[in-house]
């Protein structure tokens, strides 16, 4: 392995000093031939040294005031570290108060710019620090940690109770099944592929069992130690394939920008806990890959198998990383033969088990996610590009958000794109190895990533694909956030010599790291608005006086008391927010909707909707009045896409439609709380009443 | 040593310190307690533990202590703190799931008893490894020095003793590649280990 060709980023084999000081070519990234590592403080260089069997070269001469890098004199600021905490706890306030006041319907709580400030209360703080110049590895890896854990108490402070996204109740139903019924894939109502990835009910129904606590609080501890071992580990992966602490902060900042970190990242649902163990499986074999034993092994591939049964996604995508790492390895001969083996035979483990799991194990996966995902989104987006459908209107809502926003989101778009070839060309000295390599075709991947979102179906793959694609984004972008700081450094020290005082170092510090700070903000800000609705940002009020968003609590006491008095898995008809509750809190089993929402919309009891109702093994109609009450806030659908005027809905819901329950003499009020009814409707199921 | 063969490595062994010891056996009280709270199946158990104990045993026996055992049993390759506890979190968590998901894909079915058992189990086996892996690897090596001390004396003596007025016998009919591949060889056995961890290289 050459040392040089190791860590070569962008090379001329000059040999200058990059900032113009001491003339042995110790430090420029870039522009001496050895590349970031040079300037590696001694923590840092010992650090890869002993993990990733690499060195640096020892530095030539004395150290600059101003790097691009760390310098190696920095230290855990414990000032720095409280001042931030405080600024995140304020803006944890803020955004608690402002949630508050949106449940109780407080209008007189400016709750949209208080979310706002709370947010970048918690970001900018944190983003200015860890760019900074000096400092030490432990409080950049700290910060990037404390940053994750501060924005997924984002989400806890909005819930604070009870899981109420939507995805979340599948796996709050996968836990209750695995505690109750004690086996695997138990049927799942709610998405019949998720009973087969049972990772995460797994762990969550282990902790309950051994602590005592709620399935909600088990969750919420799941996930938020997950939040924490996916900014740890790929804070240090992003260290080892930049090389450099302060562009891994860069890489981490724009990962933690990428549009479903905020909300979507912090839900219960499995794929937040299968991309951290991913995370841990490739920084696991990073470093015991070049060393022997068996238990190395072992554990990487219990780390593989973990993935694998938790999420399908994150399972082909590990696979896909590994292999595409031993053919980089292949390809470019960088690393030794025992290491290039052991990835070889991780990576046919991987793909071997992720297809026998998806094909196999997992029957009702292959129809989800190919035929009822990939399928259409791609075939939408085929279209949308060819010319044969419109493209879908961005922000597109009945309460249409501040006009700001989509400019602020096609900002956050536009500089990563303006800075993606930029990035590019920072990583293209580096391309020998494998790591950077496949940073850099997950950023080339970027603008790919975009075309799905003009399509209606597109847009969930578009999004979720974020999740991966910004961890090569961010590497590339935070090498080229490194070169350009020291091309500024070189520029300013050419321009104004050595006897620049601390003041005016400062200022040449602070300079890079603010623009920094802005870039990355924007980033945050834009990818806010682009992933999480301008309705979901601050929790629904109780008693909405229109169709809600998010499941109310008297549809989850009419959910538990079907559970009480009807007992488990009876068939339920009912829209498809109260179907969540009704799986969940209910342990219902739910009519297939694609045949549930004509029952609905038709304004009589006539023969088809009793053909529809026997199709369905109906038994229970669950009625929500506040449907026919007003518009809903997002114009979604009522029961399934397919029904007509879905997403495009600007009235309520037909009253006639539930009225035909309540005036047909085959079926049965059973209960009745203000505008939640149940109807038994099984008598018009079993033929005995027609 | 590695936790499948279960052979002490007499160099190279771990300089476990006096905390991770403590750790260690701490993985066992800890594994010891959580049977207390019922893990056994004993419904009536006179030993109460308060909430508080359990939910902070049961959060580190998910998330902490089998990792850490494993950590520091097999994998004494992490040198930094930082990197054991995250490894220690990453590798529990893993072995918390798949334990799960093993218990419920077999007649036992998933429940708080045998998945206790499970962990409790694992941890215990990977601290007495490691308790055996340090403290009986270091036993059996003050016995092999000692024994081979003492049989090399006393063969010197029996060799002294027998051919006193003997001469010598000259081995100069064997020629010197023979002996020279001799040395390789032994230098080879020497480098052997079965972890491919060689003996020179241990902390």
């Amino acid at each position: 392995m050459s040392s040089h060709g190791e860590f070569a980023s962008a090379t001329n084999g000059h040999g200058t000093n990059g900032y113009g000081t001491n003339g042995h070519g110790t430090n420029g990234y870039g522009t001496n031939g050895h590349g970031v590592l040079e300037d590696a403080p001694a923590g840092l260089a010992a650090f890869l040294k002993a993990n990733w069997g690499v060195a640096p070269r020892p530095q030539a001469s004395t150290a600059t005031t101003l790097t691009g890098q760390e310098t190696e004199s920095a230290r855990f600021s414990y000032r720095w570290l409280a001042s931030i905490a405080l600024c995140s706890a304020i803006g944890l306030g803020i955004l608690a108060v402002a949630d508050e006041a949106s449940r109780r319907h407080n209008y007189s709580v400016p709750t949209y710019h208080m979310f706002w400030l709370g947010v970048l209360l918690i970001f900018v703080p944190i983003a200015a620090r860890v760019l900074a110049n000096d400092v030490s590895r432990m409080e950049r890896l700290s910060l990037v940690v404390f940053l994750g854990v501060a924005l997924y108490l984002v989400k806890v402070v909005e819930s604070p109770d009870a899981f109420t996204f939507v995805d979340e109740y599948i796996h709050v139903r996968n836990t209750h099944a695995m505690i109750s019924m004690r086996h695997l894939f138990t049927w799942n109502p709610l998405l019949a592929t998720a009973a087969y990835y049972p990772g995460l009910g797994a762990l969550t129904a282990g902790l309950t069992e051994l602590t005592g606590l709620s399935v909600f609080v088990a969750g919420l501890l799941v996930i938020g130690i997950g939040r924490i071992l996916v900014c740890a580990f790929f804070y240090l992966i992003f260290e080892s394939v930049t090389h450099s602490g302060r562009a891994a902060a860069a890489a981490s900042l724009i990962y933690m920008a990428n549009p479903m970190f905020l909300l979507w990242s912090s839900t219960f649902t499995y794929e937040n806990l299968a991309i951290p163990l991913g995370a841990f499986v490739v920084w696991w074999v990073g470093k015991t890959r070049d060393r022997g034993g068996f238990t190395p092994m072992a554990v990487a591939v219990a780390g593989i198998i973990g993935v694998i049964i938790t999420h399908h996604i994150v399972g082909f995508a590990l696979s896909m990383l590994l292999s595409a790492w031993w053919l980089a390895e292949h390809i470019g001969c960088r690393a030794t033969d025992q290491a290039r083996r052991r990835l070889g035979i991780l990576a046919i483990v991987a793909c071997c088990a992720t297809l026998i799991w998806f094909f196999v194990v997992a029957r009702p996966a292959p129809t989800y996610l190919l035929t009822n995902n990939f399928a259409p989104a791609l075939q939408d987006t085929f279209n949308v590009l060819s010319g044969h459908s419109a493209p879908r209107k961005l922000y597109h809502s009945t309460f249409a958000a501040p006009a700001w926003e989509p400019l602020a989101g096609f900002a956050a778009v536009f500089v990563l794109l303006a800075l993606l070839p930029g990035g590019l060309l920072a990583a293209r000295g580096s391309l020998r190895r494998a790591p950077t390599a496949i940073a850099a075709a997950l950023a080339f991947a970027f603008p790919l990533t975009l075309a799905p979102r003009l399509a209606s179906n597109g847009v969930a793959i578009s999004g979720r694909s974020s999740e991966y694609v910004y961890t090569g984004l961010g590497c590339v972008i935070g090498l080229l956030f490194t070169v350009a700081a020291s091309k500024w450094y070189k520029w300013r020290t050419n321009l104004e010599g050595e006897l620049s005082g601390p003041r005016r170092n400062w200022r040449d510090t602070a300079i890079p790291t603010l623009v920094a700070v802005a870039i990355a903000t924007v980033v945050f800000v834009g990818n806010v608005t682009v992933g999480t609705r301008y309705t979901e940002r601050v929790p629904e009020g109780a008693h909405p006086a229109h169709y809600e968003r998010l499941v109310q609590p008297d549809v989850i006491a009419a959910s538990t008391w079907a559970l009480q008095h009807l007992g488990a898995n009876h068939m339920f008809g009912a829209s498809n927010i109260d179907s969540w509750a009704l799986g969940t809190y209910g342990n219902q089993d739910l009519a297939d909707m694609r045949w549930l929402w004509p029952v609905f919309f038709a304004e009589s009891v006539n023969s088809d909707v009793v053909k529809d109702i026997k199709r369905l093994k109906l038994q229970y109609v669950l009625v929500n009045w506040r449907m026919t009450h007003a518009a809903p806030e997002v114009p979604d659908y009522y029961l399934d896409p397919t029904e007509p005027e879905a997403r495009e809905y600007l009235h309520s819901f037909p009253a006639a439609g539930l009225e035909k329950f309540s005036s047909d003499p085959c079926t049965n009020l059973i209960y009745d709380a203000g505008p939640i009814q149940i109807y038994d409707v099984s008598q018009i199921e079993s033929g005995t009443c027609t | 040593m590695n936790v499948a063969t279960l052979l002490p490595r007499r160099k190279g062994a771990p300089n476990l310190s006096r905390r991770t010891w403590y750790l260690t056996l701490y993985a066992v009280g800890a594994a010891s307690m959580g049977t207390s709270t019922g893990y056994l199946g004993i419904p009536g158990s006179p030993i109460r533990v308060p909430h508080l104990i359990t939910v902070v045993l049961g959060l580190l026996m998910v998330f902490v202590v089998p990792g850490w055992s494993l950590v520091c049993t097999a994998l004494p390759q992490l040198e930094t703190w930082l990197e054991r506890l995250l490894a220690s979190v990453g590798i529990s968590i893993i072995m918390a799931t798949c334990g799960a998901v093993l218990l419920a894909a077999t007649p036992i079915g998933f429940s708080r008893q045998p998945f206790g058992q499970l962990l409790g189990s694992v941890v215990v086996a990977l601290s007495v490894g490691g308790l055996y892996r340090v403290e009986l690897a270091a036993a059996v090596e003050r016995l092999r020095v000692r024994a081979t001390a003492e049989y090399r004396a006393w063969a010197k003596k029996l060799a002294t003793a027998a051919g006193q007025n003997v001469p010598r016998p000259s081995n100069a009919g064997k020629p010197a590649r023979v002996k020279e591949s001799h040395a390789r060889r032994s230098v080879l056995v020497l480098r052997f280990s079965f972890d491919h961890d060689h003996a020179d290289s241990g902390v």
